[in-house]
């Protein structure tokens, strides 16, 4: 074991087991995977991308370019993770990605001998013959090649939770500045919310041999934790990453599983009045030929393992931290975990080349007198200084600024509702950050008038030297994650692939998993080397969310399987499942489709449902339409305006067939206006666009005319809507015993009565889809099962028979009506659909001016026509093409026409479709092609009308 | 340079010092036969076919950022034709053709993937309507299947089929052909082709006047001077009503945000290309190993390229519909832009009412597909002056004769389309 026998935060009266690659290993709760790895002495631990070199653990956070496992656990397996990112849980096993046959054997390395063959965008410029052999042969291996871990391909049944907060001020971190700043906020009574994405409060304190009010800095941060946590008007959020930034002060988060908790994790959506960005600052490696090989690690990072974390990470050190007091706190670390400083390396020298294969072992670098100097060594401390970590500031879309004078890319003033701090703006010094943190909090206290305006001036930035540190030539590594050398960058500007996104996108530094946290500032100090351009002009590409990736279960919630989004049953569904119906999925609903007996196939339920509505008596549910309630002095003008057709002559107690077009001109619904007195109407929706007339009348009645004195209601889920249909449906209005006069003279087609049947308070509508009798009762929606049950008792004699969805469709098909989707298919006239005669010419209404237009008056354009194949026995395939010629031999064939329904009609006994058809009203009688090669099908058809049975509408007034 | 596995190897032992440009440097001239304003897919193609099919070299393509930066670098990068229109079907049918061949005639791997378009349909009403657009296809000379129960799942072995979804799938549209196309490939092959023809192509020199004199139009203002030009065309997607507005055209079209994301690379766990259709999410996996997803748009109007969160959460959600595993991964980055979508949802081609001024805009987030046709037929309408068949029904009067192309059948609604 690498672990020091005391100090640290691990408890170490409990021991974790875990395995690694399947070798058993153990360590303590407070261990991340990364410091239990390096406690036993595991610095490899990955595979690079493309070249497959040998890769250790280079950090402690967030930030881990290389250092991605599998890790698996009991609900299944995770790629991708950061080593750095997961706490030491007991029985996690963790594997390395990327290699084989295994981690220091890997077979994949030999393609480093590609070497420079493999430089950046290298497949832009090959694999292009043979033609097809892309596709086919070298896509598939360099998918098999790219990619890190693999995706546990079974199905993830874990619970994500979502919820909400808000606050006046929301401090992201909680080190040093972040500790101040929450502090003070707090104190002022503002309700305040602490985001820390580690397990415990502190972040680089618990790091750190600093004291702080004659405390060491782990028991201040302990003791500012403590205080946070006692105040009622404070949240404490560990292991809470704020991945986000949006608009109106949004911030996003994901708290890992926490105990008690069901939920793997919680996707939290906090809106705050001010967000304190206390998220630190990023370390920066050093670019350096052989800067990857394990045991090369950030200055930072070993300073947490080994006061953190107790570890001891190596037995000899080489020092090459840029900055003076930065290398001599390294030095502390090491030596009080008994490593031996085996060079340090000063500003100036240039670092030539590492050795080692599986870990470093030595490092040669010349020095500032132009000596060759060489140590052995299992450690590399490194640091070029630091990035501060204001992404979620810059996710906005305000671009950082390259500062010169701290060599990183800083925020810019803000007034918005993020404010960067301490680190997260450059201010590395601890006693900068305290004052920093508590100064932004007074800040933003002032500004939401909880507290007087301060006049403090925030610390400077802190300065840093530029890069301390030379190079040779040789693989340095820029971005890690990515393979990117410091000759791909070259590369890329050589190429003319300059802009830094096109950089980035040629050479793909920083993308990744990582979304180069520890490689873009090092990236655009390398472009500014090559090319001598200013930092500051060269920019930076976009910062977007997530600030580190988040799982998708989490963004997705609960709203999975069958509970993805509600589904609507209408208030007959209970009842109608007594009567065995099949119900189908159609948008929103859950929708009566058939009522099959037993034995009997779907065709044959049909058939019989047919049968019945035609000849006896059927009843089916219409209660999904969208029922709108026009009410006031100027509702008729409303309705008027709204429709294309004249109806000004509506009597009370009758009812008119309707249609609404789009503003262009086009049919976009139809439905009925029921007139109930001279103010109130009943307007009803198709189904498919009930959500969409609703919104449409509501524009219209608050935007456009606003003038007019009506009020809208939807009523569509307070009324249940039965319809019965057949030749007997006036025998069983009879029988439901009404209040009202229900005799041909008495109740015509197209009335509506308000009343009651047999007690039960109604309205019903004389109107039909079937082309049969038919009526459609509605009742108050707590009343649909006492309706149902009344009048499947009351049809019985005349054996009622309950039909759906299919049987609905055929009766329509057969009647030559309208669907909305198929007919109303959104690119139709009123002419087109044959209804141009409805259309008014006496009135103004939605969509006259524009069905004006050229085009829409053509006498060829496509119109509506029915079809009976020329046999009058050969099915109509469905979904096919109309052609005035035969099949041709697979080459493009001019068509004429598409159908939009094809049935064998069960009242007719032979083949019936509808169809749209070029000049098809002048083409009845006409023999056509209706090819489907789907189907494999062409068969001759004849144009008729679009109505196939009953044209005079004689039955409607049986 | 030629680009070849050869070169990779001879140039990699001169240590890579030796790759050109891909695109030379020139200076700005006075003036230039033809000046193509965006450097995207659609303008660089362009340039790239008015060179190789005409002969005509004397141009220059002003990009105000990088080549590709707008939409090209901005979409999820599926090609495919399945359009009923037979409008929408013949160009980008047209373009699957010359996805096919592009690598070898631009001498630079597109990355071109037929790896098949899924198209998903959730009950057997709407599988019949998707029978109508696939023997549509069928009869335009393209491949197309209805795939349902087992044949499906063999294509899309990760897809559900149990049924125990909010939508149950009932069958799709599958067209081979489709596939995914590397974006930022195709900006750079065409520039590149195009540069090497001798066309100059200058980044970061935006178009900031159109001068017009009679009705016709005589020069762009950039930043770098005034270009005297026969012809212009603007080619800028998402900023087309922005540049539009700078010759005095009101085109009649919204710009709304629509948003696109990735997970984190993993080794391949999908080949195909799927689309999701109640409540739109399409999927596919990137040669990097990404699941990069969209969806619909956000609806609203807006330049910020920066979205609705809820979109997100509702894509995914949809994709977890079809590939349970999903939730597993993780959600590495998402990104928006801006679409200019147009009264009948699809493009407009051609002349516009300033003499001179030709317009190919309005692709909302359906152009990269179109790509190389668009650069074909538009190359033919600069160099003849004749609008070609393929492009004659997205002609910009076609609003006002009442001749629009509504795939969808949606209306004058951008933000529904």
């Amino acid at each position: 074991m690498s672990r020091l026998s005391d100090g640290g935060m691990i408890d170490r009266e409990t021991t974790l087991n875990f395995t690694f690659d399947g070798q058993p290993m153990v360590g303590h709760p407070g261990d991340t995977i990364a410091s239990a790895l390096l406690a036993n002495g595991q610095h490899l631990v990955a595979r690079s991308i493309k070249y497959h070199r040998p890769r250790g653990i280079m950090s402690a956070g967030l930030e881990e370019p290389s250092a991605l496992v599998t890790v698996k656990d009991e609900t299944g397996s995770t790629p991708n993770l950061k080593v750095t990112e997961v706490s030491l849980r007991d029985g996690l096993e963790v594997s390395s990605q990327n290699n084989w046959p295994s981690l220091t054997h890997d077979r994949g390395a030999t393609l480093a001998l590609g070497g420079k063959s493999l430089s950046s965008g290298f497949y832009y410029k090959t694999f292009k013959w043979p033609r097809k052999a892309w596709q086919t042969t070298y896509a598939p291996i360099i998918r098999k090649a790219a990619g890190h871990g693999e995706v546990d391909a079974t199905p993830d049944t874990a619970l994500y939770d979502k919820r909400r907060k808000a606050c006046d001020v929301l401090v992201i971190g909680s080190g040093a500045t972040g500790l101040s700043a929450a502090i003070t906020a707090a104190q002022s009574g503002a309700t305040t919310i602490v985001l820390e994405q580690d397990s415990i409060l502190g972040g680089t304190l618990l790091s750190s041999d600093a004291t702080i009010a004659e405390q060491t800095a782990t028991h201040w941060a302990e003791d500012a934790a403590d205080a946070l946590v006692s105040l009622s008007n404070v949240t404490v959020m560990t292991s809470t990453l704020a991945f986000g930034q949006y608009d109106h002060g949004l911030v996003q988060a994901v708290e890992q599983q926490t105990a008690g908790s069901a939920a793997r994790s919680i996707l939290w959506k906090i809106r705050a009045q001010k967000i304190i960005l206390a998220a630190g600052a990023i370390e920066r490696p050093i670019v350096f030929p052989g800067n990857d090989r394990p045991g090369i690690m950030l200055a930072g990072a070993l300073q947490t393992y080994v006061r953190r974390f107790a570890v001891v990470p190596g037995k000899r050190a080489v020092v090459a931290v840029a900055e003076p007091n930065a290398r001599a706190d390294t030095i502390r670390a090491l030596e009080h975990a008994g490593v031996e400083i085996a060079a340090c390396l000063n500003a100036g020298d240039q670092i030539l080349s590492t050795q080692g294969r599986l870990r470093v072992s030595g490092l040669t670098w010349r020095n500032t007198q132009g000596h060759r100097q060489k140590v052995t060594c299992d450690l590399v401390a490194m640091s070029a200084g630091w990035m501060p970590t204001a992404h979620l500031f810059a996710q906005m879309g305000q671009p950082l600024e390259f500062d010169a004078y701290t060599q990183s890319l800083l925020p810019p003033q803000t007034d918005g509702p993020l404010r960067p701090v301490g680190g997260a703006r450059g201010v590395l010094n601890l006693r900068d950050c305290i004052a920093d943190g508590k100064i932004a909090a007074h800040q933003v206290l002032a500004e939401l008038q909880m507290h007087k305006h301060l006049s403090l001036t925030p610390p400077a930035s802190t300065a840093r030297p530029p890069q301390g540190f030379g190079s040779g030539k040789g693989k340095a590594f820029v971005d890690f994650q990515n393979d990117v050398t410091r000759d791909d960058i070259a590369l890329a500007q050589r190429e003319g692939y300059t802009d830094i996104e096109l950089t980035k996108r040629y050479t793909t530094l920083g993308m990744g998993t990582d979304q180069g946290k520890t490689s873009w500032t090092n990236g655009i100090l390398e472009i500014a080397a090559l090319t001598g351009e200013d930092p500051a002009k060269i920019g930076h590409t976009t910062y977007r969310p997530a600030y580190s990736p988040v799982s998708l279960g989490t963004l997705i919630g609960t709203e999975v399987g069958e509970q993805m989004l509600p589904t609507r049953r209408t208030p007959f569904h209970g009842g109608f499942e007594k009567l065995g119906c099949v119900y189908q999925t159609s948008g929103d609903w859950l929708y009566s489709r058939y009522f099959p007996k037993a034995g009997e196939t779907m065709e044959q339920a049909i058939t019989r449902e047919c049968h019945a509505v035609r000849r006896g008596l059927g009843c089916v549910d219409m209660s999904t339409l969208g029922k709108i309630d026009v009410k006031g002095p100027d509702a008729l003008e409303f309705l008027s305006r709204l429709y294309c057709n004249n109806f000004a002559k509506i009597k009370v107690g009758r009812l008119r067939y309707a249609l609404m077009l789009r503003e262009d001109g086009y049919v976009f619904d139809d439905g009925t206006i029921a007139r109930l007195s001279d103010t109130h109407f009943m307007v009803t929706a198709t189904t498919a666009n009930a959500g969409s007339v609703w919104r449409h009348m509501r524009k219209s009645a608050q935007l456009d005319w606003p003038e007019l004195d009506v009020v809208l209601t939807s009523v569509s889920d307070h009324w249940a809507s039965l319809a019965i249909a057949g030749p007997h449906a006036r025998n069983l209005l009879t029988a439901l015993n009404p209040d009202f006069d229900v005799s041909r003279p008495g109740f015509p087609f197209a009335s509506v009565r308000a009343g009651h049947l047999g007690g039960l308070p109604v309205r019903v509508f004389s109107v039909s889809f079937s082309g049969e009798l038919s009526y459609e009762i509605n009742v108050p929606a707590g009343f649909a099962d006492t309706l149902l049950s009344r009048v499947i008792a009351g049809g019985e004699q005349w054996d009622i028979t309950p039909y759906g969805l299919e049987t609905l469709d055929v009766l329509r098909i057969e009647k030559g009506h309208l669907s909305i989707g198929t007919e109303v298919d959104g690119r139709r006239t009123p002419a087109d659909l044959g209804l141009g005669g409805m259309v008014s010419h006496t009135k103004d209404f939605v969509g006259r001016a524009l069905l004006q237009r050229k085009a829409l008056q053509k006498d060829n354009r496509a119109q509506l026509v029915g079809l009976e194949s020329k046999d009058g026995a050969t099915p109509i395939p469905i979904a096919a093409h109309l052609s005035t010629t035969p099949l041709g031999n697979g080459g493009p064939m001019q068509t004429c026409g598409y159908l939009t329904a094809a049935i064998h009609s069960p009242t007719l006994d032979h083949p019936i479709a509808l169809a749209f058809l070029e000049d098809g009203q002048n083409r009845t009688g006409e023999v056509l092609w209706a090819h489907s090669p789907i189907a494999g099908k062409s068969v001759q058809v004849r144009v008729t009308a679009p109505c196939a049975y009953d044209p005079k509408g004689e039955r409607l007034n049986a | 340079m030629s680009y070849s596995g050869l070169s990779l190897l001879s140039n990699a032992l001169t240590g890579n010092t030796r790759w050109p440009s891909i695109i030379d440097v020139s200076d700005l001239q006075k003036s230039y036969d033809i000046v193509i304003i965006g450097g995207g897919g659609h303008g660089l193609a362009t340039a790239y076919y008015l060179a190789q099919n005409h002969g005509i070299k004397n141009i220059a393509v002003i990009e105000s950022g990088w080549i590709g930066g707008g939409n090209t670098a901005r979409n999820t990068t599926i090609v495919r034709s399945d359009y009923l229109l037979n409008s929408s079907f013949a160009l980008k049918n047209f373009a699957l053709g010359l996805w096919d061949q592009l690598s070898q005639d631009l001498n630079f791997n597109l990355m071109y993937e037929p790896r098949g378009y899924v198209d998903l349909a959730h009950s057997d009403g709407e599988l019949e309507h998707f029978t109508l657009r696939a023997n549509a296809m069928r009869l335009g000379g393209a491949d197309a299947q209805i795939l349902t129960g087992d044949a499906l799942q063999a294509r899309v072995p990760e897809l559900d089929l149990s049924g125990a979804q909010r939508f149950p799938i009932a069958g799709a549209l599958v067209q081979e052909a489709g596939g995914v196309v590397r974006h930022d490939a195709v900006a750079w092959g065409f520039a590149r082709a195009a540069s090497k023809a001798g066309i100059h192509i200058f980044q970061n020199c935006p178009a900031t006047g159109i001068i017009i004199q009679n009705g016709k139009l005589e020069a762009i203002d950039t930043p770098q001077g005034r270009i005297r030009c026969g012809q212009a065309l603007l080619s800028v997607a998402g900023a087309s009503c922005e540049v539009a507005g700078l010759a005095g055209l009101d085109l009649p079209l919204n710009s709304i945000n629509v948003q696109a994301f990735v997970t984190e690379p993993v080794k391949p766990a999908l080949d195909a290309v799927v689309n999701y259709n109640a409540g739109l999410s399409y999927i596919s996996q990137t040669d990097k190993g990404e699941f990069v997803l969209g969806g619909a748009t956000d609806g609203y109007s807006s330049f910020a390229r920066r979205g609705s969160f809820e979109r997100i959460e509702d894509v995914l959600a949809r994709a977890a519909q079809m590939f349970p595993f999903l939730p597993r991964l993780r959600l590495m980055r998402h990104w928006s832009g801006t679409a200019d979508i147009t009264m009948d949802g699809n493009a407009i081609m051609g002349p516009t009412p300033i003499n001179g001024l030709m317009i190919n805009g309005g692709w909302g987030y359906a152009g990269f597909k179109a790509t190389p046709a668009v650069g074909h037929q538009m190359a033919d309408l600069l160099a003849t002056g004749q609008v070609p068949d393929l492009m004659c029904p997205f002609s910009y009067d076609r609003f006002e004769i009442g001749t629009e192309q509504d795939d969808g059948g949606i209306g004058p609604y951008p933000w529904l389309h």
